[in-house]
């Protein structure tokens, strides 16, 4: 797993989430994630990646979050994950993967259309056992979100 | 209008319609034309003789408009049209050379006459139509010869007389045949033309015939070609879009139906880097320059090996592997065309990867399984168990609310240090090795402020190396389930840690060329309680490396030394006042204080202290500082000044104390005590 396939997703999250918030998210030191582990996350949307390196990246939030994000966006209150909340963060989160797409312009990479999971404690099932799989949590004014990403390079002919 | 067309046409082709040839047809046209028009007339004829009583003129026409109605239905029945073509043929002549010779009012016999020729060449044909002509100019001729004959044989004149005829002076029937020759000459060359026209129309009309089918074969086999063929053949034109003749092949190819007009371009897009797509599109708009280098044109294809990503949904690619190739068509006067043709090779390299893949995983794991089998497999759980704590412990650093870098990384560099120690006593090199490299990296990261960054990239190590545990344990948990389903008399628990050490001093004395013998008589691991079995462990092991690495001299060093070559490393426990006392001692170097002095004025870290006015044994004490370190260079079993530095935080974090006795070239003794 190579950081700079990975570090323009987070610098696309930062610049979406103050560009459409006017929240500054500040990332905090990442930490390493079991496949399988429990967590606190309600909605995660997965981006999936292809090309020299394979995996997915994962943007997971809490359902307070979700729901504040999204009537910021609707411009009323919503207060649980429905379907506005869905698209929401389905739009953001392809938003930011449109960002992230031109820091990896210089590789050979492809990115795939987020599609949402929900539920409390969800389980994501990574694209490959064996995963190497590194969080990274940011926090906010509005409370914290997490970046997770698993990515193994791919052995070329 | 158009059914009296229809019937119109019905009558004159005899109900045929067009199925005769064209021919017939018209001969058909003509005949039951002349048998209308002959009908017509005579029907008048015979009116008009009834009308002024002539009985007979009027029965034979009525006759004769009878007989050519009959042959026109018998036509219709029988489609006997050449019969029927020669008879009308027949009785017209006939009938004409009757009213000739009659000779009408006026002679006007002589001028239905005229007609013959044309009637007859039209509907039997250029040659029996000029046969009967010159028949009928015989006849005439020759009764006119008759009627002129006078010879002194009456029988002969009587002859003559009867099948002569004197009707028409010598003039008329000149005048009247020569009209008659020149309107069957003109006939017979018309019909000539026609039918050599119409001859040559009919083979032009095969010849397109041919031709065509020719085409429509030929077509047919492309279109199967097309069909069948397993690769994509396409063409572009200028604005890169398909043209409707492709191969069946390349819809399942590209994963998209109806490509008429398509834009490639709009094919790869998202499916390609943005890299490769924008190199295809400057690619494929060279093939439209003129002066194209064609030949370096195919070297520099940009699509020869593509891989395309087609999404799925559910965040999933599926991956194509395709080859394409592209040609120029046409030259510099007419339109050029790309000629592209694209080959699906997913299943070969899909293959190719995953035996790769296979053959590396199976390489690793051969190389683990190699490493694992020769540890006992408790020990090994030991290890992982150990590894997975320490890493435990990185994970909640780093995921609580430190800021301090520095600590954190120090916590990585102890947790990693440890590790790998255990991982380089079970013969571990693949983990071994990755958690080197880490030390390398936070060693790196020393001198200098370390980054988020940094701390990221030592995050996916820790990541991979996790990773990698995780797969040694489904290792262990296959031989270990492998092991327990054979007969498992085992040769009774031998004290873990005691094997630990065991391990630890065959490792080293190999790979540092000396000789140790381990004496715990007076070990009992029974007295070590489980809470400090891990502490105690991992000290006792630092300890042993480091009496290894440091302490006993090597067999040469000890003979000139008057010791035994062989160096001893003892272990011992002891309860002492409700206290567990470990007792390490090694018969080596021991400390050298004056050493330790020299050492420590060499490193920047003791700058600001006067080293020269401390007691030795706080000379001592400064080994373990962090960063002291009697070596140079690091190797894979010590030097990176950490050793001794975690012998005192593990002890220390353990709730226990430690004292230190030496002798120089003597001995190194370490006394730990934990509360119990």
């Amino acid at each position: 797993m190579d950081i700079k396939y990975i570090n323009p997703f987070i610098n696309a999250t930062i610049n979406v989430f103050e560009d459409f918030f006017k929240i500054t998210p500040v990332v905090q030191k990442p930490y390493i994630v079991k496949n399988n582990e429990d967590h606190e996350w309600d909605v995660s949307a997965i981006i999936g990646i292809a090309g020299e390196a394979r995996g997915a990246v994962v943007i997971s939030f809490t359902e307070t979050l979700a729901a504040l994000l999204t009537s910021k966006l609707v411009n009323r209150p919503v207060s649980s994950i429905n379907d506005d909340v869905i698209d929401t963060i389905g739009e953001v989160v392809n938003i930011i993967a449109g960002n992230a797409k031109k820091g990896l312009e210089e590789y050979r990479l492809m990115i795939s259309l987020p599609s949402i999971i929900k539920g409390k404690n969800h389980q994501l099932a990574w694209p490959v056992r064996n995963l190497p799989i590194v969080g990274i949590p940011f926090k906010t004014s509005e409370g914290p979100f997490n970046l997770s990403v698993g990515l193994e390079n791919i052995i070329t002919v | 209008m158009i059914s009296v067309r229809r019937l119109m046409r019905n009558l004159l082709t005899s109900g045929t319609l067009d199925t005769l040839d064209n021919e017939l047809r018209r001969r058909v046209i003509i005949l039951n034309l002349m048998i209308i028009a002959g009908f017509v007339m005579l029907t008048a004829f015979g009116t008009i003789a009834l009308f002024e009583t002539n009985v007979i003129r009027a029965i034979i026409d009525y006759a004769l408009a009878f007989f050519i109605v009959a042959l026109f239905v018998a036509m219709r029945i029988f489609r006997t049209f050449h019969f029927a073509s020669y008879a009308a043929t027949i009785a017209a002549g006939l009938v004409y050379l009757y009213i000739y010779f009659s000779p009408g009012p006026d002679s006007s016999g002589a001028v239905w006459l005229l007609s013959f020729p044309v009637i007859a060449i039209f509907n039997v044909g250029l040659r029996p139509g000029v046969v009967f002509s010159i028949v009928c100019v015989i006849v005439i001729t020759a009764s006119y010869v008759l009627g002129q004959i006078h010879t002194t044989f009456e029988i002969v004149n009587t002859i003559a007389g009867r099948l002569g005829s004197t009707q028409h002076s010598f003039d008329f029937v000149i005048r009247t045949i020569g009209t008659f020759i020149i309107i069957m000459l003109f006939s017979a060359f018309y019909e000539y033309v026609r039918t050599a026209t119409q001859a040559r129309l009919e083979e032009a009309n095969l010849d397109l015939e041919r031709t065509s089918q020719d085409l429509l074969n030929r077509k047919q086999q492309t279109d199967s070609i097309f069909k069948n063929v397993n690769d994509g053949i396409f063409l572009l034109n200028k604005s890169l879009c398909f043209d409707s003749e492709y191969s069946h092949a390349l819809e399942g190819i590209i994963n998209k139906t109806k490509l008429t007009k398509v834009s490639f371009l709009d094919i790869l897009k998202d499916k390609i880097p943005e890299k490769a797509f924008t190199a295809t599109a400057d690619y494929l708009e060279m093939f439209f320059s003129p002066n194209a280098n064609l030949e370096l044109l195919a070297d520099i294809n940009p699509l020869e090996e593509a891989e395309l990503n087609f999404q799925m949904g559910e965040g999933g690619f599926k991956t194509k592997y395709l080859e394409f190739a592209f040609a120029r068509i046409g030259d510099e006067e007419r339109l050029f065309k790309i000629l592209g043709t694209v080959r699906d090779v997913t299943p070969q390299r899909e293959l190719a990867n995953q035996l790769l893949v296979q053959q590396d995983r199976n390489k690793k794991q051969m190389e683990n399984l190699f490493q694992i089998i020769q540890v006992e497999p408790r020990l090994m759980k030991e290890f992982i168990a150990d590894a997975e704590e320490e890493l435990e412990n990185v994970n909640a650093v780093l995921k609580s609310d430190e800021e301090d870098y520095r600590f954190i990384l120090d916590t990585i560099y102890q947790s990693a240090h440890a590790i790998k120690g255990n991982a380089v006593l079970l013969g571990l090199e693949t983990i071994s090795g990755m958690l080197h490299h880490l030390e390398d990296d936070i060693r790196g990261l020393q001198d200098k402020e370390a980054s988020w960054d940094d701390l990221f990239q030592l995050t996916v190590h820790l990541t991979e190396i996790q990773n990698e545990l995780e797969i040694i344990r489904q290792l262990i948990d296959k031989i270990v389930s492998f092991q327990s389903s054979m007969a498992s008399g085992s040769a009774g628990q031998r004290n873990l840690m005691l094997s630990y050490i065991e391990r630890v001093i065959n490792r080293l004395q190999e790979d540092l060329g000396k000789e140790v013998i381990l004496s715990a008589n007076r070990f009992s691991g029974d007295l070590i309680s489980p809470r400090y079995r891990k502490t105690i462990k991992d000290v006792i092991i630092q300890l042993t490396r480091n009496a290894l690495a440091h302490g006993i001299e090597s067999p040469e060093e000890r003979s000139v030394k008057n010791k035994q070559r062989i160096g001893t490393i003892s272990i011992a426990t002891e309860r002492q006042d409700g206290n567990l006392t470990i007792t390490f001692r090694d018969d080596g170097r021991g400390f050298d204080a004056d050493k330790i002095r020299a050492r420590a004025k060499q490193l920047a870290m003791f700058q600001n202290t006067d080293i020269d006015s401390l007691s030795n044994s706080q000379v001592i004490a400064l080994v373990f500082r962090e960063g002291f370190t009697s070596s140079d260079t690091a190797t894979m079993h010590s030097g990176r000044g950490v050793g001794l530095r975690l012998v005192k935080n593990k002890i220390e974090a353990g709730g226990g104390t430690f004292k230190i006795r030496s002798a120089k070239d003597k001995y190194s003794e370490f006394v730990i005590s934990f509360p119990t």
